[in-house]
């Protein structure tokens, strides 16, 4: 472990006149680690990017680069290449010259270029285009060889700006793998800036989720999902049924809460920060709840609702139920576990395991 | 059923030709008249000899003299040489400065410095080559500027009624009409694109030669067409700061045509100048095409 890791920031501020953009971050990525910046528009994960990849200078902090500072080197002189969201690939030129653009700056000689070029294109699947120019390409066409290009380069991060972002579902979906292939491939570290969070949680090793300039939760995708360090972060990733409690006391590992309409239960898992007898959020997952027409307490913790609404989603239905106190509640149930027809308005049972249950100070 | 419609579509389609024809007579009639009787005239009078005073036959003499008279000659000569330093210079001004309008200017700016450099071009012609005239004499600002700071002790005179002095006052006419085409071709250049080149390890000379210049090439070709040719036609500029080594085309075409009343020589001046605008519009226009086919996206 004494080698540095490939990129570290320390202590990153990046103010814009009165406005803080990125505000105290610090992180380290790890050699061919896949990283991911996931947070809402303007939470600073751009800003951190375009620090990173050398467009922005940062006010406060330090960007270092395989152990070296690297805070004020302009672009050119950095080993970082960036993937655009528009892909920003030069119209006047075919893609082997696009791809060539990197190793031709850096004076390699004509058969080095040839072979990164045709690396680079191989890497992507793109061999029989190199004579084509980027406006005979599709929009999926045109993503690859913006990948292919900042390969080419071998920088030792890629950042990526929400490459996926103009492509349609069924590609996006496809090339979340293609990318993770490729990046295990070539092993060099990816930064990737998302708001997708089920594209950061697919692809990613670890995740930052990013809010107001700060990282509120640094993370593996399954910490993050199941034990969110925030009531921002359980909302942001995946659906969350998020239900006001009462913090009562810690028994052992465990925590007892207060559950809307007095009902008690168990929470497995809790925040570091949980104090007793505060407010707390109890954290829920749709896919972790069930729901029953009939019911009470069954052994497992648990509350009665009231079925608000039933939409049919092809492999799953799903329920919006609410609770006591108006707690409302997500429910996704199997079609075989689905509630009797005409369910809608009644009252039902929706209980959950206690393992699967996360608590938050509120 | 389809022949029938068929029919109706030519019918209408005739129509809308014939109304498209009845438009264009008008105009066509007002161009022929006004501008092609006096082009045909004109190409006439250069095979004449003396034509004013009437007809002397059909002579190539007209051509055969300012193709081989070292005095046309030179003039030819002296208008290409101006015109082109003046086309270079205004080049070499103009894409730094069409580069800065259109990516380095804080947007609330760039209409406001667009809109004072054209009419910085709209100010009277006279005033402006008289302005010049008082800049550049012996006893002009520059030469008092430099002799006061006392980087010259004498006046220099080279810097009126020169080739300079008419490459000076060209180039700063013409640098609006320069400008705008190429910072109109900057314009539609995504700046990802220069963040891309950057971001791969190009410093931005790299980037001007490789990404700037090419995507800005049908701006260049365009600029070409409307201020080199125009220029080679100048008579005001040369004749009032251009002395007699300033002396350009149009000033000898005025000068046989007015003073001397030799009109054939004037007249096949004028068409090989007129022969030597097509060409090169022609070639820009073939650039700017091939270039705009290859630079959009």
């Amino acid at each position: 472990m004494n080698e540095p890791a490939a990129l570290e920031l320390r202590d990153v501020v990046k103010r814009f006149g009165e406005v803080t953009a990125v505000d105290h971050v610090s992180f380290t990525v790890g050699a061919s680690e896949f990283f991911s910046l996931l947070g809402p528009s303007g939470c600073g994960k751009t800003t951190t990017l375009r620090m990173l990849a050398g467009f922005e200078i940062p006010t406060e902090g330090q960007v270092l680069i395989q152990g070296n500072d690297a805070s004020r080197l302009p672009p050119y002189r950095r080993d970082t290449n960036l993937v655009f969201q528009s892909y920003a690939l030069f119209p006047h030129m075919t893609v082997a010259q696009n791809v060539a653009f990197g190793p031709e700056r850096k004076k390699l000689s004509k058969d080095e270029v040839r072979t990164r070029v045709g690396e680079a294109l191989d890497a992507v699947r793109l061999q029989g285009y190199a004579d084509r120019t980027p406006r005979e390409l599709s929009g999926g066409q045109q993503q690859r060889v913006a990948l292919a290009r900042a390969l080419a380069n071998r920088p030792a991060v890629l950042l990526l700006d929400e490459p996926l972002g103009a492509l349609d579902l069924k590609l996006r979906e496809e090339m979340q793998f293609e990318l993770k292939r490729i990046q295990r491939e070539v092993g060099i570290s990816f930064v990737y800036v998302t708001h997708d969070q089920g594209e950061a949680i697919t692809m990613s090793d670890r995740i930052a989720v990013m809010h107001d300039g700060r990282i509120e939760h640094l993370g593996t995708p399954e910490e993050i999902y199941l034990r969110p360090a925030s009531v921002f972060v359980a909302g942001f990733i995946g659906q969350a049924s998020l239900i006001p409690v009462t913090v009562e006391a810690r028994e052992g590992d465990a925590w007892a809460v207060m559950l809307p309409g007095k009902g008690r239960a168990t929470v497995a898992g809790a925040s570091p920060d949980t104090v007793p007898g505060a407010p707390g959020v109890l954290v829920l997952r749709p896919e972790h709840l069930q729901l029953s027409a009939e019911g009470g307490p069954n052994g497992r913790a648990g509350m009665a609702v009231r079925v608000l609404e039933e939409t049919f989603q092809g492999s799953v239905v799903r329920y919006l139920v609410e609770g006591p106190d108006a707690a409302k509640l997500s429910v996704v149930t199997p079609l075989d576990r689905r509630l009797p027809e005409g369910s809608s308005q009644r009252q039902a049972w929706v209980s959950w395991d206690e393992r699967w249950s996360y608590l938050l100070p509120a | 059923m389809a022949v029938a419609s068929a029919r109706a579509e030519a019918r209408a389609a005739a129509k809308v030709s014939g109304r498209v024809a009845a438009y264009a007579l008008p105009p066509s009639i007002w161009l022929l008249v006004l501008f092609g009787g006096p082009l045909a005239l004109l190409l006439w009078m250069s095979f004449q000899l003396r034509s004013i005073t009437g007809a002397t036959g059909y002579t190539l003499d007209n051509y055969a003299t300012i193709f081989t008279d070292p005095t046309y000659l030179k003039v030819m000569w002296n208008t290409v040489l101006i015109c082109t330093v003046s086309m270079a210079v205004m080049l070499i001004v103009a894409v730094p400065i069409a580069y800065l309008l259109a990516f380095r200017v804080r947007p609330r700016y760039e209409l406001l410095l667009l809109l004072m450099f054209v009419m910085a071009g709209e100010l009277n012609p006279l005033i402006r080559i008289y302005a010049w005239r008082i800049m550049l004499g012996r006893e002009g600002v520059v030469n008092s500027v430099l002799q006061a700071v006392g980087v010259i002790d004498a006046p220099i005179d080279a810097l009126l009624f020169t080739r300079l002095s008419v490459v000076i006052v060209l180039a700063t006419t013409y640098i609006p009409y320069t400008t705008i085409p190429i910072y109109a071709a900057l314009k539609a250049v995504e700046p990802d694109l220069l963040e891309a080149a950057n971001d791969l390890g190009s410093r931005l000379t790299t980037t001007f030669r490789k990404l700037l210049l090419p995507l800005a090439a049908p701006g260049i070709f365009v600029a070409i067409i409307i201020v080199y040719i125009p220029m080679f036609s100048e008579f005001a500029t040369p004749a009032l700061v251009g002395g007699t080594s300033g002396y350009m085309i149009g000033n000898a075409i005025q000068e046989q045509v007015l003073e001397a009343g030799n009109w054939g020589i004037g007249a096949a001046m004028s068409f090989m100048l007129l022969t030597l605008s097509v060409v090169v519009a022609f070639l820009g226009y073939r650039g700017a095409k091939i270039r705009r086919l290859e630079a959009s996206s």
